[in-house]
């Protein structure tokens, strides 16, 4: 492999372990500076009897230094202990691990969707002529104004309830009837991104189409496709990728929405959930799932644009 | 020379017969090429002559097939007799592939950078000719060395951002070959290379067109090239084809006074130089560099670590009040770094830079101070449709610049004070209400000069001022540097590929290279009788009449065969460069 992609691949890992570290003492942080007390959550309505109270402070390391607190949650996430719900009274692990599944397959299909939808209306729109391009920008417009609940309540009403041709509520069993399930929710979680992605790749392919090395392969004769395959896309693929990296990365928190008004029990509703009753471990550790999620995949797309044009890497000419 | 005109049996091959471009823009019709005629017979070069926007990168455009959308053309394109128009459209992509090989100014925008050369060389080959991978990696090898290419193989691995645009540009004429052409379209290949890139590139194109009977319609907006390396030379102006003249007769042939116009400013004026020299005595210098060093880290090759670049090394030189002092030499040669330390936009490792017997070794610190400097030097950058806000007015422009070194002036005062300005860059005061995108490229180096005298500066650095400009307007702003030098004792520091620009402006000059000063003197002395073997080298580049560019890296002794027979043209190998 190229020296100077194995020399971006140990970048990206040495800022991904700063990364992780410097958010999960933010997340850590922030929670604990959210108003209200965790006792009284823990406690779970119940008047607590000091004693009582002493003893989930005790239990729960309350009454050390923050740093120390810190230190032990870090311990304890590294270690594999996640630490205990304050409400459902589990572990963490036992709360989250049936949810991953789920809204890994609703993400996944609406990154299919995206990349289908928002990558090819893109080239539609740069290379079909103007009547194709008014089209898609027109939609490409509405797409991006309308906010993921409403498009939710909008095919709910649609093909749930006019149409009836899709559930309204639940995720299904068994991979078929999951995808069946997760159809609307996919889509209403992928509009804005395909209507983004699209302008990104138009804005791409249109620049590549009038570049002057585009240029130099027409007037040799090379044949239209393989002139947008090998010149076209490839060279405007590195633009489409580094955008996706942060938009696949962000469906996982905006999938919160799209679980919640499909009925969906993954982690954005738990997430939703944990945060409205104040489910400071639940919080934290999906916070920080988030956070490597948005890491790991932008990390994956730098290099994958490094391994297609390795001198993105190198530093500007000096002198 | 033997005429090689088109005999009534060999069909030109290629001919514009009437050729018209029109563009359809905001609705309007514009005709930008009017009636061009060029024939150009089998292994004939010809030259298309004129300045920006005279419709010679448009003519060939149209041939192959470039122009942009909403234009269209009128008249013939023949190529071997075949009519352009008349063709199918796969068909013509076809002729186009097979007969025409194109190169364009700039090989580096030209090449896809994230493909190597192997997959560019072979492309066309594959694609179009139907050939096998191995065979046609093979044969891309092969042309390769056949333009000079010292190790192929390893070449045909690399990508376009590992080579230098010499190598570029000859990487980008081999694949040319690939399809044994009839007919090279140049398209201003030369002019972003330095000089002796620019013979080098020529000589490899002299050497194929002598051992492949390959025709050429060479584009340049530098006559004395053209003439030198071309059989005919037309000029274009206007949009029309003016003049077609023999090269080898050219000086005495040409009637148009805008042709003459254009030799002039091609040629070295013989009587200035000392001129210049004879205003300036023994004056104390308002600049001095003393043994100025710059060093650069870039990242390494491989991808870990760092390596040293020395940009600048131990350069020194004085520059007298109201003299003018050019630095030249090629690309990487340091004269733009060296440039930049001296106003400050870069800071030197070790040396000294001392104007006016303050110690501006070091960028200025703080407001005051930058302004104090400001005072005493302003630059001039090579485009000034950049180094010009395109938002604001002339007036705007140069009031703001006025501001700076006068605060608290009147309006009726600066008003005054801009039109002053205009006056002394000898354009017209009206000009102040425009805005960048309504003036020429040289009206707007005019402002960029007024802007910076806006600060009635001691010193003025100009960058490549002039190289981003047509002959003819390089030319009237070198005057006008000379009688603003003159009349305001304002020195002049002058950066520069180009010798024949220095030679018309500056009384001194120092030759850069690598970093290193090779040579430093009178520019009489210097240019005339050099001491330095570069110096040489780079006067001998200069393109002039009997000018025959030489190949200084070693090529393959043999020429490849090729598809075209070259047996049958021997005749005409002695016309063209010997």
């Amino acid at each position: 492999m190229n020296p100077r992609v194995l020399a971006q691949l140990a970048r990206q890992l040495g800022s991904l372990a700063l990364t992780l570290f410097l958010s999960s003492v933010v997340i850590f942080c922030a929670v604990l500076l959210t108003p209200g007390d965790p006792v009284s959550a823990f406690a779970g309505g119940t008047r607590p009897t000091p004693d009582m109270i002493a003893a989930i402070r005790a239990e729960h390391h309350l009454d050390d230094p923050v740093w120390l607190q810190y230190l032990h949650w870090a311990g304890g996430v590294l270690t594999g202990d996640l630490g205990t719900s304050y409400v459902y009274r589990t572990d963490v692990v036992d709360l989250i691990a049936p949810r991953v599944g789920i809204t890994v397959l609703l993400v996944a299909y609406a990154v299919v969707l995206i990349a289908v939808f928002g990558v090819g209306s893109g080239i539609v729109a740069a290379t079909r002529g103007r009547i194709a391009d008014r089209a898609v920008l027109m939609a490409t417009s509405i797409g991006m104004a309308l906010p993921t609940f409403v498009v939710a309540i909008l095919l709910i009403w649609i093909f749930a309830r006019v149409l009836g041709w899709f559930p309204v509520y639940g995720a299904g069993e068994g991979f078929l009837d999951q995808l069946y399930h997760l159809t609307l929710p996919a889509i209403s979680l992928a509009v804005l991104y395909i209507a983004y992605l699209s302008r990104i790749t138009r804005g791409a392919v249109v620049s590549q189409l009038h570049s002057e090395h585009v240029e130099t392969a027409r007037v040799r004769g090379i044949p239209r496709a393989r002139i947008f395959r090998r010149h076209v896309f490839l060279n405007a693929s590195p633009q489409i990728l580094a955008v996706s990296g942060a938009t696949v990365a962000g469906l996982f928190a905006v999938s919160a929405i799209a679980e919640q008004a499909f009925g969906i029990g993954g982690l954005g509703s738990l997430l939703t959930e944990a945060a409205a009753r104040k489910d400071v471990p639940v919080v934290q550790v999906i916070s920080l799932l988030l956070v490597v999620v948005f890491v790991v995949l932008n990390a994956i797309a730098d290099v994958a644009i490094a391994i297609i044009d390795p001198d993105s890497v190198k530093p500007g000419r000096t002198a | 020379m033997t005429a090689p005109m088109h005999g009534p049996v060999i069909a030109p091959v290629l001919e514009l017969d009437r050729l018209a471009v029109r563009a359809a823009i905001d609705g309007e019709t514009r005709t930008l090429v009017h009636d061009c005629t060029i024939r150009v017979a089998p292994g004939e070069a010809v030259g298309l002559v004129g300045e920006s926007g005279s419709g010679k990168t448009l003519s060939a455009r149209a041939v192959a097939g470039l122009l942009p959308e909403g234009f269209s053309t009128g008249g013939a394109i023949r190529i071997e007799g075949e009519d352009l128009a008349a063709l199918s459209p796969s068909r013509l992509r076809d002729l186009r592939a097979r007969r025409i090989g194109m190169v364009f100014q700039s090989p580096r925008a030209h090449l896809n950078p994230l493909r190597t050369i192997g997959d560019f060389m072979t492309e066309a080959l594959v694609s179009v000719a139907g050939a096998k991978p191995d065979a046609a990696a093979a044969r891309a090898a092969d042309l390769l060395a056949e333009v000079g290419i010292p190790d192929p193989a390893r070449l045909l691995r690399q990508r376009p951002g590992e080579l230098s645009g010499g190598l570029l540009q000859r990487v980008m004429i081999a694949s040319t070959l690939a399809m044994d052409p009839r007919i090279l379209l140049a398209d201003e290949i030369t002019t972003a290379l330095d000089v002796t890139t620019q013979e080098e590139v020529m000589a490899v194109i002299a050497d194929l067109r002598r051992h492949r009977d390959l025709a050429m319609l060479f584009i340049t907006h530098d006559l004395a090239l053209a003439g030198a390396v071309c059989d005919r030379v037309a000029v274009m102006q206007h949009g029309r084809v003016i003049e077609t003249l023999r090269a080898s007769t050219m000086r005495s042939d040409a009637s148009e006074p805008y042709t003459k116009r254009l030799m002039a400013a091609a040629l070295p004026e013989e009587e200035r130089g000392a001129g210049a020299n004879a205003t300036t005595g023994p004056a104390a210098p308002v600049l001095a560099v003393e043994d100025l060093r710059k060093v650069f880290a870039v990242r390494s090759e491989r991808g870990f670590g760092t390596d040293r670049f020395t940009a600048v090394d131990g350069v020194g030189f004085e520059l007298r009040a109201g003299s003018a002092l050019g630095i030249v030499g090629e690309s990487g040669s340091g004269k733009s770094t060296t440039a930049r330390i001296v106003c400050g936009l870069e800071t030197a490792d070790a040396g000294t830079v001392a104007v006016m017997g303050d110690d501006w070794s070091r960028p200025a610190r703080g407001a005051a101070e930058r302004r104090r400097r400001a005072r005493v030097a302003q630059m001039v950058f090579q485009d000034p449709y950049q180094s010009l806000d395109r938002r604001r007015t002339v007036g705007q422009t140069l009031a703001e610049a006025i501001g700076v070194h006068r605060p608290g002036l009147r309006r009726a005062e600066l008003r005054d004070r801009v039109e002053a300005l205009l006056g002394a860059v000898r354009l017209d005061v009206a000009l102040a209400e425009r805005r960048p995108r309504a003036l020429s490229g040289g009206q707007l180096q005019r402002v960029a000069i007024a802007r910076a005298l806006a600060a009635e500066p001691e010193i003025l650095v100009l960058d490549e001022a002039v190289s981003a400009l047509d002959v003819t307007t390089q030319v009237e702003i070198l005057t006008l540097l000379d009688g603003i030098r003159r009349e305001t004792g304002v020195a002049l520091l002058m950066i520069s590929h180009d010798l024949e620009t220095v030679r018309r402006l500056c009384d001194r000059v120092v030759v850069m290279r690598a970093g290193v000063v090779v040579e430093q003197g009178a520019i009489a002395e210097v240019l005339d009788r050099p001491q330095a073997e570069y110096t040489r080298t780079l006067l001998d580049s200069i393109p002039r009449e009997g000018w025959v560019p030489r190949r200084r890296l070693t090529a393959r002794t043999t020429p490849l065969p090729t598809v075209a027979t070259a047996a049958t043209r021997t005749i005409r190998q002695g016309d063209l460069h010997e």
